[in-house]
């Protein structure tokens, strides 16, 4: 083995001792008897550990069954304390925000409802007046229409007239705007 | 009542489906599930509280914390290690969080201690040498002693401690390692004062 022993190979040198089970054990061990500043850092590390595992011997035990109980009470506790928090937003924060949140949309609906309720009373009014002024200007269209009827049949009949009915109604209207009417 | 405690046995494969099915069905609601995981693990726990402290008031309010924060998150308990090791992790780092936030305080305790009582510590040699050892140790930095304690005293694996401190099993025998020629230098300082 090239160089002094790593930390860890310490380790486990002092835990398993100088086992050759190992390749790694073996090198460790001829390492470990042929380096004297190794060998001293071993047992010193050894030394320390044993005196650190003595340490563990005496540690004063408290009663357990009144630990485990001084547990459950204080898990009970904050558990039921969480609770009461939770309640406590829901009666002064939550509680007042869900109160105006449906308040609010009270409101709103109300307000839409409204309008869309006068908009449709105008849409019905809009329809009605609609409804009168067409009812007033048929008859109009009517009398055009008949107008025009008449208008194409008095057309018609001009157009049907022959040569000297033509003249005499040249000078039926040439009279009439004299003021001489001779009707013959 | 002073007593001293059985060292821990390594947690086989049964114990840890044990385990399991303990928390399932505390988290069922079991009620007798509860005095059960206390069982099993309240002396270990509170052991580990104890080193850090060296005082058993602190340890059982450290310990009942440790519980605490358990059994309030046993839902987040993932079952990829096991509860022991768990359970280890939480206590580790309460106690180191703990140590880290008192530092002051303990230091000025100590030093309170030393002064008022020597005629005490005189007659009790064995006594002042282990309570100096064991002050030595408190000296040692949370996360070594951390370390430390879970394998000299908890005789957790070194894959154990590795998997709860995210740290490769070669890092943790190294931790170990300097943990121990730390001590050892601190004692040594201690004794030519």
């Amino acid at each position: 083995m090239f160089g002094h022993l790593k930390p860890q190979d310490f380790i486990d040198a002092a835990e398993s001792g100088l086992t050759t089970d190992s390749a790694e054990a073996v090198k460790r061990a001829a390492h470990l008897r042929s380096c004297a500043p190794c060998a001293a850092q071993l047992r010193a590390t050894t030394a320390v550990r044993n005196d650190l595992a003595c340490e563990n011997s005496s540690v004063p035990e408290p009663d357990w069954s009144d630990f485990r109980e001084s547990v459950r009470i204080e898990l009970l506790s904050r558990s039921i304390q969480r609770q009461t928090t939770v309640r406590r937003w829901t009666g002064w924060a939550v509680g007042p925000a869900t109160a105006w949140t449906v308040a609010f949309a009270l409101l709103l609906a109300v307000s839409v409802g409204g309008f869309l309720w006068h908009v449709q009373q105008d849409s019905h009014r809009l329809v009605a007046h609609n409804g009168q002024q067409n009812s007033t200007e048929t008859p109009e269209i009517e009398d055009l229409g008949a107008f025009n009827l008449a208008g194409t049949g008095v057309f018609q009949q001009l157009s049907d007239l022959e040569e000297p009915q033509v003249e005499r109604l040249q000078d039926l209207i040439e009279s009439t705007q004299k003021g001489t009417v001779n009707v013959q | 009542m002073d007593a001293t405690l059985t060292r821990p046995v390594a947690v086989s494969s049964q114990e840890t489906d044990v385990d399991v099915m303990l928390v399932d069905r505390y988290l069922r609601g079991d009620v007798a599930a509860f005095d059960e995981l206390m069982v099993r693990y309240e002396r270990q726990i509170y052991r580990v509280c104890y080193r850090f402290v060296e005082n058993r008031e602190d340890a059982m309010d450290l310990a009942q914390e440790v519980f605490i924060k358990a059994f309030e998150h046993l839902t987040s308990f993932r079952r990829e290690s096991s509860l022991k090791t768990w359970l280890y992790r939480i206590a580790m780092n309460h106690c180191i969080n703990h140590v880290k936030k008192n530092a002051r305080e303990f230091v000025e305790v100590t030093e309170f201690t030393g002064s008022i009582r020597p005629s005490v510590q005189n007659d009790l040699e064995t006594r002042e040498q282990r309570a100096q050892f064991r002050s030595m140790i408190q000296h040692l930095p949370p996360k070594q002693k951390a370390i430390l304690e879970m394998r000299i005293n908890e005789e957790l694996s070194y894959e154990e401690i590795a998997k709860m401190s995210g740290r490769s099993v070669s890092t943790i025998k190294a931790s170990v390692f300097f943990a121990l020629e730390k001590l050892r230098k601190l004692v040594k300082q201690n004794e030519s004062k």
